[in-house]
């Protein structure tokens, strides 16, 4: 029931501002000073009585004693029990009250806010429940300081924490806004970029199917250049061959021309003939009329003169006449055979032409055979190269797809992201002001706790 | 020196500009060829073509068209007349023939008027069908001769 007091003193006295410790080292009876002997309320009631009651004994014990009347002696008993009686209750409930006072005017001052002044009884041997009361009052004050103290520390933290939270919210919607215009603009970029592909996927698309053609095309080329390559061998050779002939029919031809020269030769010597049988005939017309006029002259005796000069001069006349026809069959041969030798003359020269353009053509079909090996080769490479550029097309419409894919996908988390950020933008606009709340909430408790003095 | 009978028959059928003329063979001594180099004779009338030389005589040729008014055309053969006062040569076209005037061959023709035959044709005959003018030799070198 008793307990050393004590055990439970550095509790008070570790409190700031009692000033016990020092006093306590420097007493010499601390050991007398510190001892505590804890009765309760109820037994120092007892003891007080019992007190009062031994008192009384021991008076009527002593007036017994001295020879006072017995009338007296009842008198000075009851009269002495109740002075001690009233010495002892007076005595005792002042100490009472005092504690009590005391105890009550600390919870005041604690009501009132002031938790810096510590609750200090007077000391006591006999401690009891005030003591008991005074160290809880005490312990709750301390209590009270600390979590005062901590609640400002952490209203403060948080007012402090509230405001760089709303500064971080506040750059963080700046941040957001930033964010959402270069998802905006990512969102424009990714849609433009789809349209782009979609662009390059046709494109790749029209290209592959060039590309087929090309293929196509190149493969036809192929064919063509082996038939072409076919076609000017015979074309040489056909070539060659009329070469052959054509020089055949040179040499006939200038043989025939040779010989329609020499024809003209001889028609022009027989026309010289004839020319000079018509000089003849003409000269013999001339004879012959002077003859008929001599034998006219002659009278009788030129008659027969006369006949034969006549003869002579139709004769003449005949000759002159066929002379005359045959220099005009001579003249149409010489000019027929001029016209001959002419078409001959030109025969010739178109032969040579022919020769030298047979020539020509047979060194073009060479160049032509040269360029359609030369192009046959090439339309291979170009087959290979369009062969190996349709795989490679194919894998690029390929890897389009994906990129085209990729680019939907894209657009899409980017249309996610950017309903994301709007929404992260609400969530930091409703955190911002759940912040302001706080900010406001953490002032409010910060003056709240300000009524509490600490100091 | 001449039979009347033989040579006075016949005449000498001769061309000048597409026109037929005829002269009496008795009148002519020789028929020439045309080229023969040419002398210039002076004070000569226009008609007088030049001189040539013939067996030692000169003699003189007249350029029948240029006397006669007819149009100029190149000379074919030279007539060379018997004329006893000088020599003289007429300038003429082809000689087409000698034709005996009492042969078949001879018409006489309608077309004997005198404003038709001018001074110097006496008549026109029908030969191959074709009219032919008998110049009057004789007065053709008698106005020559006035000439000179």
């Amino acid at each position: 029931m008793t307990k050393a007091v004590n055990e439970k003193a550095p509790s008070l006295k570790t409190l700031p501002g009692t000033g016990e410790e020092g006093k306590g080292r420097a007493d010499p009876l601390r050991a007398l000073r510190q001892f505590r002997l804890r009765v309760e309320l109820g037994y120092k009631f007892i003891l007080s009585f019992l007190v009062v009651v031994i008192g009384v004994l021991v008076i009527a014990w002593i007036l017994s004693r001295i020879n006072i009347p017995p009338e007296w002696e009842e008198i000075a008993t009851v009269l002495s029990a109740i002075a001690m009686g009233l010495a002892i209750g007076r005595t005792f409930s002042r100490i009472l009250s005092r504690d009590f006072h005391e105890l009550s005017r600390s919870a005041e001052v604690i009501a009132e806010g002031d938790l810096a002044h510590p609750l200090s009884l007077e000391e006591r041997i006999f401690p009891d429940e005030t003591a008991d009361l005074a160290e809880s009052i005490n312990a709750m004050r301390h209590s009270l300081r600390v979590l005062v103290s901590r609640i400002r520390e952490t209203s403060h933290n948080v007012f402090e924490s509230s405001r760089s939270l709303f500064t971080s919210a506040q750059g963080l919607n700046a941040s957001n806004g930033e964010i959402a215009s270069t998802m905006e603009q990512i969102a424009k970029g990714a849609s433009l970029q789809a349209e782009r592909v979609e662009e390059t996927f046709s494109l790749i698309k029209r290209m592959a199917i060039s590309t087929e053609q090309a293929e196509k095309s190149a493969a036809e080329a192929h064919t063509s250049a082996a038939a072409a390559n076919g076609a000017a061998l015979k074309g040489e050779e056909i070539a060659r061959t009329t070469m052959g002939k054509m020089h055949i029919v040179f040499e006939k031809v200038e043989g025939a021309h040779t010989k329609v020269l020499k024809f003209s030769e001889r028609v022009a010597q027989v026309k010289k003939i004839i020319e000079i049988m018509a000089v003849i005939a003409e000269k013999t017309d001339l004879l012959a009329l002077n003859a008929t006029i001599e034998a006219a002259r002659a009278g009788e005796y030129g008659r027969g003169f006369s006949v034969v000069a006549e003869e002579v001069r139709k004769l003449a006349d005949t000759s002159a006449r066929s002379a005359e026809q045959i220099r005009e069959i001579i003249e149409t041969i010489e000019l027929e055979s001029k016209e001959v030798s002419g078409t001959i003359s030109e025969s010739t020269q178109e032969l040579r032409k022919g020769r030298e353009e047979t020539n020509a053509i047979i060194h073009s079909l060479g160049s032509i055979l040269a360029s359609v090996g030369e192009t046959t080769q090439r339309v291979e490479r170009i087959t290979a190269l369009s062969g190996e550029h349709a795989m490679h097309v194919e894998e690029t419409v390929k890897s389009i797809e994906e990129i085209a894919r990729v680019t939907q996908d894209n657009a899409a988390a980017t249309k996610q992201v950017s309903a994301a950020v709007q929404k992260q933008a609400a969530s930091v606009s409703e955190m911002s002001s759940a912040v302001q709340v706080m900010t406001k909430m953490s002032e409010d408790l910060r003056d709240v706790v300000a009524r509490f003095r600490l100091e | 020196m001449l039979s009347p009978d033989s040579a006075s028959n016949k005449i000498i059928v001769f061309r000048i500009d597409e026109k037929l003329f005829g002269g009496e063979l008795s009148k002519i001594c020789e028929v020439l060829e045309k080229e023969m180099p040419l002398a210039w004779v002076p004070r000569a009338p226009a008609f007088v073509k030049g001189a040539v030389a013939h067996h030692g005589q000169a003699i003189l040729l007249i350029d029948l068209n240029a006397f006669l008014h007819l149009p100029a055309q190149e000379t074919e053969t030279v007539i060379l007349l018997d004329s006893p006062d000088r020599d003289i040569g007429l300038c003429v076209g082809k000689i087409l023939g000698i034709v005996d005037m009492t042969g078949g061959d001879i018409k006489e023709t309608d077309k004997n008027g005198d404003e038709d035959r001018g001074m110097y044709v006496d008549r026109f005959v029908q030969w191959k069908d074709r009219v032919v003018g008998l110049l009057n030799i004789e007065r053709l070198v008698s106005d020559i001769d006035g000439y000179f």
